[in-house]
């Protein structure tokens, strides 16, 4: 025994050392990725990532609004260009940048970006004629600087291409973006850091809170990820202490009035604090990070780690002649067949395809063998040698003791049975019939929070938003320019047909090389005819001599590498970021038939990003569901494995089953779709009730005993309840719809508990 | 006999008005205050006048004509309504160009470019009198005198502005403003007669609605 204490108090150090050396090096996060599927096979599971992660969602809109905005919108600009964590910051196109992206489109072949069919006779005098009458307008001296070297206006073609993807809203005033009012200001910025680390995310609204205090006068709003990200994390944080503190102060309430021991209360904590340091390491040293999700469905597992204490002790409390070690051999065997059945339900968590799931299973497994192994290796020993039971447990005992002893005095005849058996089946039907799915799961979003709202009323300043998109994914960047050139081309017929109002035509901005070089060979074969249609229009074709020396000269082909380098990237980064893997997002507003246009635009996958999440969702609700069949059947194997008697097996399963159909109809006539989450969250209460199933079957040699194990069962079910129950007052859709699920599966297992041992009978205690 | 010397006096008179002295913009040009009688006159409120304009390019083998009626609003900016060869429109504001043709509209915001904008708005800030605007961007020389012919002449001061234009020159009878000359950093002229002129409330709303679109 003195040995065994020893080796705890090791133990326990060990542990104690190595995660406060770790805590520095912890790594959280609260990336909405990770509850996107991660199945790699599955391209719009890659799509919505890949959306998920690019720069459209990096990209932190500011509007402002009060008075002199333009001075004050250049001062948040230059503020915000002194910032080392940020990448970029814009709002509209000032002189300079003008200057320079002139300067930069003026730098390559006039050929550039003039498709071949400008080179027709009709096209070239259609475009010699407009020369002309540019020349003759007032703003003609800007045309004439730029026409000797390029009659035909190929360098005004990506300008009228982004001038096209312009919206309404929107107006630039002298390098200030405003809204058509002038009453907001609009400006752009994207940090170096993730806009999904909420540190890093924190100090950059100090930043901005900064400024705004030097600035009286002016208001803010944001719309973007990272505040979605703040926000995320102050609510979990909430949560995490909410339910930390609140459970933690009930189940000291609990433990102390029924076990009555300070000592006792003490030795309870140290599995459940192991288990739980233990999974923060190992998912660390797995997955690199850790979400806030998880540590938050971490801090709610504390409950149901206490279980097995909390079965030991009232076996332990309520028979304190028998020696700790004694009993913890007597229990052991049922809290071991209790972990692993709950692990096989977690392993279903695992299965679900996401990887912020995938992680908090692996929390809970680990969580779970360490709690067990510690309950059954470190508590024993540290138990009191001599202990004196306080009135109040024995009170519940006997209570429970009293109603068992009436609920089993009857005998349940065959019709009784059948009437409970058929009402069973019969509420199972009906509920499975009146479910209804949803797999619009917006699990880290609480929909009506102020950060949401602010969002939503800023992205409204900007116009109509585009809720789809033509994505195009490639090998390389020269594969991807080609494959932008034939969707852009698919897209202007498929506008042409009226499948959607209009895109981004991104393949008149970003020729491919091959499109390029077309272009250049068709330009050198229409000089003769240029210098016909000019002479017949009155030009005099040798003041054009820079055009004709660059038809001369050998070409020059601009890649994409160099346009991400141009004074047009701060445009073109939102529609081509600059990805490990080559991907375009061509924005599409107006889509009126998606069916025909994915057929007309073979070259792209049309996402709708909404659709695309939901789809994902539904695959993975499908999964989930055939991962936990698989998993009951294992569940079930197992245990017929352990008491080779399909009849125990029946009664060890019926509380978590009776409680799954229960929990069903419980939410489906508040009016709640199950979501993915539902249906993960009754995985866990079929493992928590397999749990009280076993306990059940395999402490119940004696009526005395029995209500010993009812009396634990109602504990673990009190503490479970004070954990979950609080994590469904939860802000977080998803925490909240857990916390509920989980609450009245727990409620309705021990019901279910009751219900077996009143139909058990008489036979109740000898069902062996 | 009486209506051959009245129609001799109004050929001379005309005349006169028609073609300016040849040595007008000989010798050294008033500067400073000394332009502000000019300035004076030139202080309207609103102007319309039919133009005919003779452009110069040299990527062209004959100039370009054009005729048609300008007019100027002191709150709006200037339209120029243009007749002939083809009907356009182009209205310049204090922040924009915007040319209408019969198929499109096209906007030039001006806030791109200072120098672009400080060429483009020399008339209408000259219309509203506005000395101190035109001397942030222009040298202004008076060459005759306010009371018969006169020519304001503005040369650009920065280097990045002589690029595109090389001298602005408006000429004038009196009160009125008569010619405009435009000598571009390339060396293309353009030469801007107006006449009929009509100043302040003869010019009705409904045609200053109808120029400015709006």
């Amino acid at each position: 025994m003195r040995g065994r204490r020893v080796a705890t108090l090791v133990v326990l150090a060990v542990t104690a050392i190595g995660f406060a050396l770790a805590v520095p090096h912890l790594k959280f996060t609260t990336k909405i990725t990770d509850f996107l599927p991660d199945d790699t096979e599955n391209r719009g599971a890659q799509i919505a990532a890949l959306l998920a992660e690019s720069e459209l969602s990096k990209v932190m809109v500011i509007d402002l609004t009060g008075d002199h905005l333009h001075d004050r919108a250049m001062s948040l600009l230059d503020d915000l260009r002194t910032q080392p964590d940020v990448l970029l910051a814009r709002s509209g196109f000032t002189e300079t940048d003008v200057s320079d992206m002139l300067a930069f489109l003026g730098a390559w072949p006039p050929t550039t970006f003039l498709p071949a069919s400008a080179y027709s006779d009709a096209n070239v005098r259609t475009r010699l004629a407009t020369l002309k009458d540019q020349l003759g307008s007032p703003a003609g001296v800007m045309f004439r600087q730029t026409a000797p070297r390029d009659p035909l206006g190929g360098m005004w073609e990506p300008l009228a291409a982004l001038e096209e993807t312009r919206g309404e809203a929107i107006v630039d005033d002298d390098g200030v973006l405003f809204t058509h009012d002038h009453v907001h200001a609009i400006v752009f910025v994207e940090t170096v850091s993730s806009p999904f680390d909420s540190d890093k995310q924190r100090a950059f609204r100090g930043v901005l809170d900064a400024w705004l205090k030097a600035n009286p006068g002016v208001t803010m709003q944001t719309a973007g990820t990272a505040q979605y990200a703040i926000a995320s994390e102050a609510q979990i944080k909430g949560d995490v202490n909410r339910i930390g503190w609140f459970s933690t102060i009930g189940i000291l309430v609990i433990f102390l009035v029924l076990f009555g021991s300070i000592r006792m209360i003490v030795i309870s904590f140290v599995p459940m604090l192991f288990g739980s340091a233990i999974a923060v390491l190992g998912c660390q040293a797995l997955f690199g990070e850790i979400h806030g999700l998880t540590i938050a469905f971490g801090t709610s597992l504390l409950g149901v780690g206490l279980d097995y204490v909390e079965h030991y002790y009232a076996h332990f409390v309520l028979t304190p002649e028998v020696p700790a070690l004694t009993t913890m051999k007597h229990v052991g065997p049922s809290l071991a067949l209790g972990a692993v059945t709950t692990i096989i339900g977690f392993i279903g968590l695992g299965a679900s395809g996401l990887m912020g799931l995938r992680q908090m299973a692996v929390f809970a497994v680990i969580a779970i063998v360490a709690s067990m192994v510690a309950t059954y290796w470190m508590v024993p020993p540290w138990m009191p040698a001599t202990y004196r039971p306080p009135r109040t447990l024995g009170i519940v005992n006997r209570w429970t003791l009293a109603l068992l002893v009436r609920v089993t005095a009857r005998h349940w005849g065959r019709a009784s049975r059948f009437v409970v058996v058929a009402l069973v089946v019969v509420s199972t039907v009906i509920g499975i019939r009146a479910i209804s799915f949803s797999d619009n799961v917006n699990m880290l979003v609480n929909d009506s929070g102020p950060h949401v709202v602010e969002d939503r009323a800023v992205r409204s300043r900007l116009g109509p938003e585009s809720e789809s998109f033509a994505v195009i994914t490639a090998a390389t960047d020269d594969a991807l320019v080609a494959a932008i050139g034939t969707t852009t081309t698919e897209l202007e017929q498929a506008r042409a047909h009226g499948y959607v109002t209009s895109f981004v035509p991104l393949g008149r901005i970003v020729p491919s090389h091959d499109e390029q070089a077309a272009r250049f060979a068709a330009a050198r074969a229409a000089e003769p005819r240029i210098r016909a249609a000019m002479t017949a229009l009155d030009f005099v074709p040798e003041e054009f001599q820079p055009y004709w020396d660059a038809l001369a000269a050998p070409p020059k082909f601009l890649t994409l590498a160099e346009l991400r380098r141009s004074p047009l990237a701060p445009l073109l980064t939102a529609w081509v970021p600059a990805q490990s893997k080559p991907i375009a997002l061509i924005p599409l507003t107006g889509v009126t038939n998606l069916a025909a246009l994915r057929a007309q635009v073979p070259d792209a996958t049309i996402v709708v990003p909404a659709e695309t999440i939901v789809d994902l969702f539904h695959g993975v609700r499908i999964r989930t569901v055939v991962a936990s069949l698989v998993g009951l059947a294992a569940i079930f194997l197992l245990l017929l494995g352990r008491y080779r008697s399909p009849k125990k097996v029946v009664i060890a399963l019926a509380p978590a089953l009776l409680a799954c159909i229960a929990t069903v109809g419980a939410l489906v006539a508040m009016g709640t779709s199950l979501t993915i989450l539902h249906v993960m969250s009754l995985l866990l209460v079929v493992s928590l009730g397999v749990d009280f199933g076993i306990f059940f079957v395999d402490t119940t040699a004696t009526l005395e005993e029995a209500a010993r194990t009812m009396v634990s069962i109602l504990t673990a079910s009190i503490t479970t309840i004070l954990s979950f129950g609080l994590l469904g007052l939860s802000h977080s859709p998803g925490l909240a719809a857990l916390g509920v699920t989980v609450t009245l599966g727990v409620t309705f297992s021990l019901v279910a508990c009751f219900l077996l041992a009143s139909m058990a009978g008489p036979n109740l205690v000898t069902k062996r | 006999m009486k209506r051959l010397a009245a129609l001799i006096l109004v050929m001379l008179c005309g005349s006169a008005v028609a073609d300016p002295p040849t040595t007008l913009l000989s010798g050294t040009p008033a500067t400073g205050a000394a332009v502000d009688p000019a300035f004076a006159h030139l202080k309207l409120d609103r102007l319309r006048c039919t133009f005919s304009e003779a452009k110069h390019v040299a990527l062209l083998a004959k100039p370009l004509t054009s005729t048609g009626t300008i007019y100027f609003d002191h709150d709006k900016g200037i339209a120029r309504v243009q007749k002939t060869p083809k009907p356009q429109s182009v209205v310049v504001t204090k922040t924009a160009v915007r040319i209408k043709t019969a198929t499109k509209v096209e906007e030039i915001p001006l806030d791109k470019s200072k120098d672009l904008k400080a060429f483009a708005l020399v008339f209408p800030t000259l219309l509203r009198g506005d000395r101190a605007e035109l001397e942030k961007s222009f040298a202004i020389g008076l060459y005759g005198k306010d009371a018969d012919w006169w020519a304001l002449s503005f040369t650009p001061k920065s280097d990045s502005l002589k690029k595109i234009v090389t001298s602005v020159v408006v000429i004038g009878h009196k009160d009125e403003p008569v010619a405009l000359k435009i000598v571009e950093a390339s060396g293309d002229t353009t030469d801007t007669q107006l006449t009929e002129l009509t100043k302040n409330r003869d010019v009705p709303d409904s045609e200053i609605t109808a120029a400015f679109g709006n």
